[in-house]
């Protein structure tokens, strides 16, 4: 699968746009993405493990609801989430 | 009225060959609206480290009552009017003027969003009001109930673009501010690169050149989705000639996440 960052997420993993990843559910895929870049840990998840609240997540272009069961959740090789920051304004 | 008046002193970069640049008057929001919380509320270090509060803008309007060039002063006062709290802190209204010999020569107003920090680092925020201590400071006109309308200008029925076109653009390091969230501030300028790549392509209608040549008579902005540093996306543009008027409509979409509009922008000539 494609992992794709997108604003204030991107200092933390490196300016690595695109990543690819070879994992069955989207909680390996985290894990991988965390062992592969400490440093988004904080500004990604907050203090109980969930995605921040200012972030969206959209699979396959279909954003994801927050209280989706992230961990558990199947994908496949061509799947794309799209992890961005949503804050409106300028 | 509790008003700021800045002197500013007259220098190249603050204007072009037509008017005041438009990015420079963008500029002021930020200024005026620090320079007048400062005095009479908080400033804004304060309001982020102590009250765990920003804003984001949201709406700017920017209106050119008359002509003035570089070499018609010295200097200009930037007036920053009253901050007007809406919806019990929720929406941030401001208007500020730039004059000259008691006559205003541009004059923008602005309507943020309150959000507030959730946490000590500041990576999480979400729309909020302004904490009650930093209401009390404010006046009772300058606290109303009703929250604003958002305004911004509405095609006239059955009007066709005499022009149509689409530009892409990339998000720079130095069109960012500090979190490298865009800057409103240069989304009118990427509306203008758009302007600029229509009115100068081979062939296009001579009408366009009014673009460049012509002062503003008015922008208004609408930003509805930040874009980030090194984000991609392109304008839409549509031009119409609105009466003695040329009006370009620029609206700022990606696919980031989905499809989705990032900002809205309104510019109007004298054709």
């Amino acid at each position: 699968m494609k992992v794709r960052f997108s604003g204030t997420l991107l200092r933390a993993v490196d300016y690595e746009r695109e990543i690819e990843l070879d994992a069955p559910t989207l909680g390996v895929a985290f894990d991988q993405l965390l062992q592969r870049f400490p440093q988004l840990r904080t500004p990604l998840l907050d203090d109980g493990g969930a995605v921040r609240s200012i972030h969206r997540l959209f699979l396959n272009r279909e954003q994801l609801e927050p209280d989706t069961d992230l961990a558990a959740m199947n994908i496949g090789a061509r799947d794309t989430l799209d992890v961005i920051t949503a804050l409106a304004g300028g | 009225m509790r008003t700021v008046e800045l002197e500013i002193p007259i220098d190249t970069r603050l204007f072009g060959p037509r008017q005041v640049l438009v990015r420079e008057v963008l500029g002021f929001t930020m200024t005026g609206w620090a320079a007048w919380m400062r005095k009479y509320v908080v400033a804004f270090p304060k309001l982020i480290r102590e009250f765990r509060s920003g804003v984001v803008i949201l709406n700017q309007h920017v209106e050119f009552p008359r002509e003035f060039g570089f070499f018609d002063a010295e200097a200009f006062t930037l007036r920053v009017c009253p901050l007007v709290a809406h919806g019990n802190g929720r929406l941030l209204c401001q208007r500020y003027e730039l004059v000259v010999d008691g006559e205003v020569f541009a004059a923008a107003s602005a309507v943020a969003r309150v959000v507030n920090l959730l946490d000590d680092k500041g990576f999480d925020a979400r729309p909020g009001t302004l904490p009650s201590a930093v209401m009390e400071r404010l006046e009772a006109t300058e606290r109303v109930v009703p929250l604003p309308k958002r305004r911004m200008p509405t095609l006239p029925e059955a009007l066709e673009p005499i022009a149509t076109g689409t530009h892409t653009f990339r998000v720079e390091r130095h069109q960012c501010e500090v979190a490298e969230q865009w800057c409103y501030i240069d989304v009118a300028s990427h509306a203008e690169s758009a302007r600029t790549e229509l009115a100068l392509a081979t062939g296009a209608d001579k009408r366009l050149r009014a673009g460049l040549k012509r002062p503003f008579k008015s922008i208004d902005l609408a930003y509805t989705n930040p874009m980030f540093v090194f984000d991609t996306a392109k304008i839409e543009t549509k031009v119409f000639a609105d009466g003695e008027d040329l009006l370009w409509v620029h609206q700022i979409v990606s696919a980031i996440g989905a499809e989705r509009v990032h900002a809205t922008v309104f510019e109007r000539h004298a054709a």
